[in-house]
Parts: C-alpha cells; sequence; structure tokens
C-alpha cells in the first residue's frame, strides 16, 4: 500500500507562534487509496502538543461539505462520504481560539492534528514548555478569544483576569494596567513590538491601545527585560497583532456587542486574505456607550466613544526575506465623572461626605461634556525579518508614533471648549536584533534601538503648562544568552541604555521666562533565569534581576495645582534614577492529569523610589490652602505571591481558585505603600459540553471574586478611609454555531450579579463615587 | 550579507547620537486668561463717609511667592454696601473679570461667611441672574458690637443655585467647583 506523507504548516507561523495556544502545528496526511466519487473518508486523531494525550470533545468541521465530528477519548474522529476537493477544516475546543485552514483531499486521509491543548488551561496557569524561546520569565497570554469575549472592555481590564495583574482607574473609562503592584512609568507597554510612546506619567492616562486589534496580549510578571527599551521595573505587557492565516479566499470576522450598563454598542470587523505575494489584514473597532450606572444613580458623564483601525501587509520576498507593514489609528473620547471637577481641599472634603455626587442626574445620557478627554495615537511601523540560514536571523524595524492628548475641564467664559491641557509626542524608533542558534541548544539574541521623541505643549490654552516641552534621544544595546534541553534553560542577558533629554520650563516666578535643562542617564538592565522540569510533576524557575528607571520629565519639573486630587505638586529636578532588585520564583505542580497548581512568589526592593510624599505645609492660592505634595525617594520593598489551581472535577466540569498577595513597605518611613492592590481571590467553576443542539464548545462559567481590604496604609496617608472589602458575582456563557461556511460565536455575560454596592481602592473616583452596578454583555461574531 | 548588518547598525547608532544635540524650540508662554489674581471686596458706609478695602493678591498666581493680604478695620453698628472686585493682574494691563463672572451670573454664585458670626451679610436684591436668583457681587453688610474674627468669601462655579438654601447665601447644598476662597481677618471696632 503507498503511504504518502505530507506534513503541512497551517498557519503563518512565525519564530514566536510556537507560543500561540490552540494551533495545528503540524499534520500529517497519509493517503493510501484514490477515489474519485464522493466516498472519501476522512479520520483522524487529535493529540495535545506536548504530553501526546489525545483530546476528547474537539469539533471538526467541513464547512463546504457541512460535515462534521466530535473527537472520542481517544481523540479519535471519523468523517465518511467526503467528495475530492478543497475543503475549509474548521477545528474547534472550548477555550481555544478556533482554527481555520484550507487543505485539498484526493484519497482516503488519516490526519494527525496536534493541537496546543495546554492552552485548555487558558491563561491562568504559564504554561509548560512555554518557555522555550521567551526565555524563564512568567509570561501570561490572553488569545483572540478571551479578547472578543471581553470585546466591551479595555486593555488594562481585560488584563486583570491574570492573577498578579491589577488596574489603577479613573472611573471606570479609564484604567492603567499594574502588574505586581508598579504601573505607569514603571510599566513597559509594547505595541506591536514598539515602545508605546505617549503620557504614561499620569494616573488618568490609559494606554492608546484597542485589545480588539490585537491577536494575542502578555503580560509578562518578569525581573528584568532585557530585550525590549524602555522601563521595566513592573513588568512588560505585550500587545501582537494576530498572524493573517493562510488561507487564499477572502475572510471576514464579524462581531457586535452591547453592554447594558452605559448602554453601550460597539461593532469590530476583522478582513484578511492571504496571497503569495501579498497576505493583507484590516480590522475596525467602533464603541460608544453612555453614563454607567451604580446600585442607585447615575454616574453623570462617564460616555466614552472610540473609533479604531489597523491594517497590517506581509509579503514574504524569495526565500529569505520577510516582510511585515503595520498601521494603527487609536482615537478615543472619554467622559469623566461630572461630580469628581472640584475645585478645592473644602470642594473634595464636601463630595467625600456626600451620599452620591454632585451634578448627578435622573436620566441616563450619551453626552460627553467636560471634564473629558481627547487621545489619538497613530502608529505606523515597517519590519523585516531576513533569514541568513537555518539558525541566524536578523529583524529590522522602523516605526514612527504621534500621541495626541487633550484634556478638557469646566472653566469660565467659553473656555471650556479650549483643551486645558494638550500635548502632542511624536516618536521614531529604530530597531536592529540578531538571531543565532549556536549548537542545537545556545540561542544568542542581540541588538539595539534607538528612539526620539518629542514632546510638545500645543500653544492657546490659556493655563501654563503641567509638564515642559523636551525631546528626548534613547539609546539602547542588549544581549542574552539562553540555553535550553528539554527539562532544563537556563538564561542571562544584560542591557545598556543612554537616555539624553532637553527640556524647557517655564518659571513659576515673574516676569515669566524660559529654563532650560539638560539631562543624560545611563540605565543598566540585567537578568538571569533558570528553569527546570525535575519530572512530569514538578516544573520551577528562577529569575534574578536587576534593572534601573531614571526619572521622568513629570517627577522632574510638574509644578502646579493638580485639582483632580487637591494637591500642589512639586517636581525635584535633582531627582536620581531608581534601581530596582527583584527575584521571583516560579513552581510548577501538575499533580495528577486533573489538578494543576501554579504559585509565584516575588520579592522586589527599589532604592530611591519616587513618589509624591504629602508635605507638612500647605501652600494658600486664590481658591484656598492646598497641602504640598513634593516628588520625593525612599527605598521600598514589596513582595507577595500569585496563586493559582485547576481541578478537573469530571470530564464536563472544572475548578479554578485564584489568589494574589502583595504587601509593600516604605522601609525609610516604615509605613505601607500607597497606590498597591488589594489582596483578592477568585474562585470560578466551568462547565462545558461539545454539542448540543447543534450548538458547539457550550461553555459556562460562574465565578466569585473576593477583594480584601487594603489594610497596609496608615489613615494619614489618604484623605479618606480606604473602601471595605467587597465581593462580586459573574456569570458566562458562550456558544458556538457552524453553517455550511458561517460560524456563529454567541456570549453573555453578566458582571456584578448582585448589584453590589463597592467602591475600589485603586480607582482614583473612590472618594467621589461608588463602583458601577450590574452589568450584562451580549455579543456575537460571525466568521464567514 | 552581513556587512550590510553592521552598515545598518552603523547608520542607527550614528542617527542616534547625531539627534543628540538639538533642543526643544521656545516654547510660547500662555497667557493665563483665566487666572484671577486679585479680589477686593470694597465697602461703603452708607453716610459714605468711609470706603474700606479687604485685599488679596497673589500676582505670580498658584505657588512662587506668598499671597498678600490687607484688611481695614470696619466700625462697630454701621451698615456697608459691599462690592467685589476680581481682577488678573498678572499681565501688563489689568483685567477685571469681574465682567466675565457677572456675564455668566447663572454659572457663579459668591458666598460669605464671617466667623464668629458677628456681621450680616445679604445679597443685593439687584444683583440677580436670569434666573432672579442671587450673584453677590454686591451685598449689604452691617456691623453690630466690636469683635476680631474672619471673612472667607467663596466664588463657586457651575453651583446648583436652585438647592435648597443656596439663594439665601448658604454654600452647604451649592455644589460646583470652588473658583476663589479667601479668608480675611476681620476687625470690627
Amino acid at each position: 500500500m503507498p503511504v504518502e506523507k505530507q506534513t503541512l504548516r497551517l498557519n503563518s507561523l512565525s519564530w514566536w507562534s510556537k507560543n500561540l495556544y490552540c494551533f495545528f502545528s503540524c499534520i500529517l496526511l497519509s493517503c493510501s487509496t484514490y477515489a474519485q466519487t464522493c466516498e472519501v473518508v476522512v479520520q483522524g486523531t487529535i493529540f495535545d502538543e506536548h504530553s501526546a494525550e489525545p483530546i476528547q470533545f474537539a469539533n471538526v468541521f467541513f464547512e463546504e461539505s457541512r460535515q462534521g465530528a466530535v473527537s472520542d477519548e481517544l481523540g479519535r474522529f471519523r468523517l465518511i462520504d467526503l467528495c475530492p476537493g478543497k475543503y475549509h477544516m474548521v477545528v474547534s475546543h472550548v477555550g481555544c481560539e478556533t482554527m481555520r485552514t484550507f487543505i485539498q483531499i484526493s484519497s482516503d486521509t488519516s490526519v494527525r492534528i496536534e493541537l496546543d491543548h495546554g492552552s485548555h488551561l487558558l491563561h491562568e496557569i504559564a504554561i509548560r514548555g512555554h518557555h522555550s524561546e521567551e526565555g524563564s520569565q512568567e509570561r501570561h497570554t490572553l488569545d483572540k478569544e478571551n479578547i472578543t469575549e471581553n470585546s466591551e472592555d479595555n486593555l488594562a481590564g481585560i488584563l486583570e483576569s491574570i492573577a498578579g495583574v491589577d488596574q489603577i482607574k479613573t472611573g471606570n473609562t479609564i484604567s492603567k494596567p499594574v502588574v505586581h503592584g508598579l504601573s505607569g512609568n514603571r510599566l513597559l507597554i509594547l505595541n506591536n513590538g514598539i515602545t508605546q510612546a505617549g503620557q504614561q506619567w499620569g494616573a488618568d492616562h490609559a494606554p492608546a491601545i484597542d485589545p480588539l486589534q490585537a491577536g494575542r496580549i502578555t503580560a509578562v510578571k518578569g525581573v528584568s527585560a532585557v530585550e525590549y527599551q524602555g522601563a521595566s521595573l513592573g513588568g512588560v505587557v505585550l500587545i501582537e497583532p494576530g498572524a493573517i492565516d493562510r488561507d487564499p479566499h477572502l475572510h471576514s470576522d464579524l462581531s457586535y456587542f452591547f453592554h447594558s450598563n452605559g448602554r453601550g454598542h460597539g461593532l469590530h470587523t476583522s478582513t484578511s486574505r492571504y496571497n503569495e505575494r501579498l497576505a493583507w489584514k484590516l480590522n475596525t473597532t467602533i464603541k460608544k456607550s453612555g453614563d454607567l450606572k451604580t446600585p442607585n444613580y447615575f454616574l453623570t458623564n462617564t460616555g466614552k466613544e472610540e473609533a479604531n483601525a489597523s491594517l497590517q501587509f506581509e509579503r514574504q520576498i524569495g526565500q529569505k526575506v520577510k516582510a511585515k507593514v503595520y498601521l494603527s489609528s487609536f482615537n478615543s473620547r472619554l467622559a469623566i465623572l461630572r461630580g469628581s471637577h472640584i475645585g478645592n481641599l473644602n470642594d473634595l472634603q464636601q463630595a467625600i461626605l456626600r451620599e452620591e455626587p454632585f451634578f448627578t442626574q435622573d436620566t441616563f445620557s450619551y453626552n460627553i461634556q467636560a471634564p473629558n478627554q481627547e487621545v489619538n495615537h497613530h502608529l505606523g511601523k515597517a519590519h523585516v525579518k531576513v533569514i541568513m540560514n537555518d539558525s541566524v536571523w536578523i529583524d529590522l524595524s522602523v516605526a514612527v508614533q504621534e500621541n495626541r492628548r487633550r484634556e478638557f475641564d469646566v472653566r469660565r467664559s467659553g473656555r471650556t471648549e479650549i483643551p486645558a491641557l494638550s500635548l502632542n509626542m511624536q516618536s521614531a524608533f529604530l530597531e536592529g536584533k540578531f538571531r543565532a542558534k549556536i549548537h542545537e541548544k545556545w540561542l544568542l539574541k542581540s541588538g539595539m534601538q534607538y528612539m526620539r521623541k518629542d514632546n510638545v505643549n500645543e500653544a492657546n490654552t490659556g493655563i501654563l503648562p503641567l509638564i515642559p516641552d523636551y525631546i528626548s534621544d534613547h539609546t539602547g544595546a542588549f544581549t542574552v544568552a539562553s540555553y535550553k534541553t528539554d527539562s532544563f534553560a537556563f538564561e542571562l542577558g544584560a542591557r545598556f541604555d543612554v537616555e539624553d533629554r532637553r527640556v524647557v520650563t517655564i518659571s513659576q516666578e515673574l516676569p515669566r521666562r524660559l529654563v532650560r535643562y539638560s539631562n543624560t542617564y545611563l540605565n543598566f538592565n540585567t537578568g538571569a533565569g533558570l528553569h527546570m522540569d525535575l519530572n512530569d510533576i514538578i516544573g520551577w524557575s528562577y529569575n534574578l534581576g536587576f534593572s534601573s528607571r531614571n526619572p521622568e520629565v513629570n517627577e522632574l519639573y510638574s509644578n502646579g495645582l493638580h485639582q483632580g486630587v487637591s494637591g500642589y505638586e512639586i517636581g525635584d529636578p535633582d531627582l536620581i534614577s531608581e534601581r530596582s532588585f527583584k527575584q521571583t520564583f516560579n513552581i510548577l505542580l501538575n499533580l495528577n492529569d486533573r489538578l494543576v497548581v501554579e504559585g509565584l512568589g516575588y520579592l522586589q526592593f527599589v532604592n530611591d523610589y519616587i513618589y509624591l510624599n504629602p508635605e507638612n505645609r500647605s501652600v494658600l492660592t486664590i481658591r484656598g490652602a492646598f497641602p504640598v505634595f513634593r516628588y520625593r525617594q525612599t527605598d521600598v520593598r514589596i513582595y507577595g505571591f500569585d496563586l493559582v489551581a485547576t481541578h478537573d472535577l469530571n470530564r464536563y466540569s472544572r475548578f479554578l481558585l485564584k489568589y494574589a498577595h502583595i504587601k509593600g513597605t516604605d522601609l525609610n518611613r516604615n509605613v505601607g505603600l500607597v497606590n498597591l492592590p488589594s489582596n483578592k481571590i477568585t474562585s470560578r467553576l466551568s462547565f462545558q459540553v461539545p454539542r448540543f443542539f447543534g450548538f458547539e464548545n457550550i461553555e459556562f462559567n460562574i465565578s466569585d471574586k473576593y477583594v480584601f481590604r487594603q489594610t497596609n496604609i496608615q489613615p494619614w496617608q489618604d484623605f479618606l478611609a480606604v473602601p471595605d472589602a467587597y465581593n462580586l458575582i459573574n456569570a458566562e456563557l458562550v456558544v458556538e454555531r457552524q453553517w455550511k461556511n458561517r460560524r456563529m460565536k454567541l456570549w453573555v455575560r453578566s458582571s456584578n450579579l448582585t448589584n453590589a454596592q463597592y467602591r475600589e481602592y485603586l480607582n482614583r473616583l473612590r472618594y467621589f463615587a461608588d463602583e458601577t452596578g450590574m452589568n450584562i454583555v451580549a455579543g456575537a461574531q460571525l466568521s464567514f | 550579507m552581513s556587512n550590510k548588518i553592521y552598515l545598518i547598525l552603523a547608520i542607527m547608532i550614528s542617527a542616534g547620537l547625531a539627534g543628540c544635540s538639538d533642543e526643544p524650540e521656545d516654547p510660547i508662554i500662555e497667557n493665563e486668561s483665566e487666572l484671577i489674581t486679585t479680589v477686593i471686596y470694597e465697602l461703603i458706609s452708607d453716610s459714605k463717609a468711609d470706603t474700606l478695602q479687604l485685599t488679596f493678591r497673589d500676582v505670580d498666581g498658584d505657588g512662587g511667592m506668598a499671597p498678600e493680604i490687607t484688611a481695614d478695620t470696619l466700625k462697630a453698628n454701621t451698615n456697608y454696601t459691599g462690592l467685589i472686585k476680581l481682577l488678573d493682574e498678572s499681565g501688563e494691563d489689568t483685567e477685571d473679570i469681574t465682567v466675565e463672572v457677572s456675564a455668566e451670573g447663572e454659572e457663579h454664585q459668591l458666598f460669605y461667611a464671617a466667623q464668629p458670626d458677628s456681621v450680616t451679610i445679604s445679597y443685593n436684591s439687584a444683583n440677580v441672574d436670569g434666573n432672579g436668583n442671587p450673584v453677590g457681587i454686591s451685598t449689604q453688610l452691617s456691623t453690630r458690637g466690636a469683635f476680631q474674627g474672619s471673612l472667607t468669601i467663596t466664588l463657586r462655579h457651575e453651583p446648583d443655585k436652585f438647592a435648597d438654601g443656596v439663594a439665601d447665601g448658604e454654600i452647604e447644598n451649592a455644589g460646583g467647583e470652588t473658583d476663589i476662597e479667601v479668608e480675611f481677618p476681620l476687625v470690627v471696632e
């Protein structure tokens, strides 16, 4: 019997997609007999890529013939009476990104499909074996499925599902990710490999990134990310576009969602086509929502509008060169709770005493009025990858970004229409990276980056700028060496950076004059990691890193009233760089096939940690007296652990438990560190059914999240007592359905089911209003 | 091929270094059109015999030099007509901001609070906005016996002027945000 074997690469894998969840790494086709009539049999087995265990309950479907099957407990499936021809084959499994591929069938065929079944654990557990390309640092990835099912949320909100990742919020429209307690200037955000250049310093400045444009979002809870440019004391968030499926036909995903709280609507489209010469993908998103509601009242002026698009091109040039172009545009208008706009400390005290905020309206509205923000972020990137030979390849990237931020305040005499803050940051980025495999087990990565930022306050705001104009040039180089066998991995890396910055500030005294500063900083990062799988049950990794971060312009030169927090903030031009020393220890226990436990402990010391210190004096202004906050430095210690356990109760249900613990201390004053997340515990029960009344991959989750009271800080460290602990119950149902060549996914979710009234410590508007009440989200995605 | 790579890297380095010399352009120093630097509460006795002033002046705006506060002494058992003047004295020409506040009367209200409560201050019924609510630029002040205390004058932007007691000068339910809150020493002899 002639046996012909073929290996097909079914999606456009780039070097990193080894880490992609739920893809077919290869399919082996064994052709035995030839048949020209519609009597072809396709049978196959679906295995876990890592453990080689069979996967039960995967759905296989041939679109053109509308034939489908579900894999049995040995991972086997069988389709009969197929006609020879070309087919779109769809393989889906609960919680995995559905993959669709184009294959040609001419005879009876036996298929071996290797699924990355580790993804079955979703993002909760760092998958074993995923340390390969990415080093030994803990990374947790959210795939397209996770992102789609949370379409209504923003980047930080989606990331919050990862243990150890929190969000710091200004109301419910503006939020920033926090990794192991650090955010803002200390957290590196990379959009498509490019350091996001924007106004990261403000607590009310959300990253200008649309998560729906991304194929996957990764949080690296690491110690020192030497490969990337920028400060990474607190970890790294990577936003990467999805690969373009290798399908020569035009395909689209169309999704719509609605959320009841805020009466929001959103529409997302993704259209792609693959061609040997040119592959492309277009993503668009529009979102609009109005006033959110707490259990008892509307949060007047909390709507938002967003319109985003991205366009990807890929072209293979010869065997060795692959070129990619990526263009994206993010545009948002965000309203900020009207009742949170205050003039002085007395206003704040009054607002704190009130049951519901001032300016609360009885009726819902989509209107966006002052105070509000308009943010635009545009990115253009070109990337060329040159494969020199089997073991050496080179990446070159060029990118330009423009970030425009305008903030509007309630002002006199029609000036509300004039931005109170108008910043424009333009930046250019160049990167060259070199990767070489030395022998089989060693990998060497080296490269350098250069970034130039030009930050300008646009004129005619009628208000002296909060942060000055500046130009900075940032050049850095890194090297990482890693060694890997099946059960052992080691890596060592270092990075050196020079940042040169020229700043022009405006004097406080009259007559106003320009004062110029220039500063040069050297930063050094280094990290080492070890990963070991002792046996099938225990795997562990240890990472140790040092990194430094130079003070940012807001910390050095801000001087003025920050009305939102009723403080007079004074920068200090003499601040020195922060130096962080962090270690993490991660252990993964695969106790049996049904119980998996992962624990990550971390300990970080930051010397000369920059923070806003309430000074023992006030400044008298025409609006009254304001407490003075000055940027000062201290030594801090942050430690904590993230614990995740999943237990398969039976074939259809699973229990998940997640706990995050964190504690930060100012070692010089021996007090708690402010603005750190509270400890929290989440438990979730999931039920999954592969097929039911024509629906596939049915999944139902019910979860409970308990957030402890932040007991680490003293009453004098805040204007208002720390909010109480709270408990939230959420439920979610996801189903899929296939019709010929169309696939539909439907989801319904309810968050805060009990309509609990609560306030969150990391929400800056906790002084003014409660958090939002019950919300029901319904969404549908159609793929064709 | 690898020579090309080194060339590209060399270009990148030199581009990086070449960028390291230029300075940001001179920014435009904003004319702070909205700034109020000076509050003058002028009191004219009913007999027109005395004209007194309570002034708060902070010409460089928030921060910088401390504000200058002066207050004339009031006479006991006297009725005064009070008038507020709000000025921007930061620029070369003094701007009268009272005009802006007056023009947007529906969005503004001044509040007066003496400590201890030994003088009576009431709104001048002629100084009202389009809804007939007081703006509070013009007031009547009556002293009783001699005392030493303080007077706090507050200007609220976008208060709820229809809320309970607000039209009578009670600030508690007014809301809005504070544009001015100045405290003067108050001496009645």
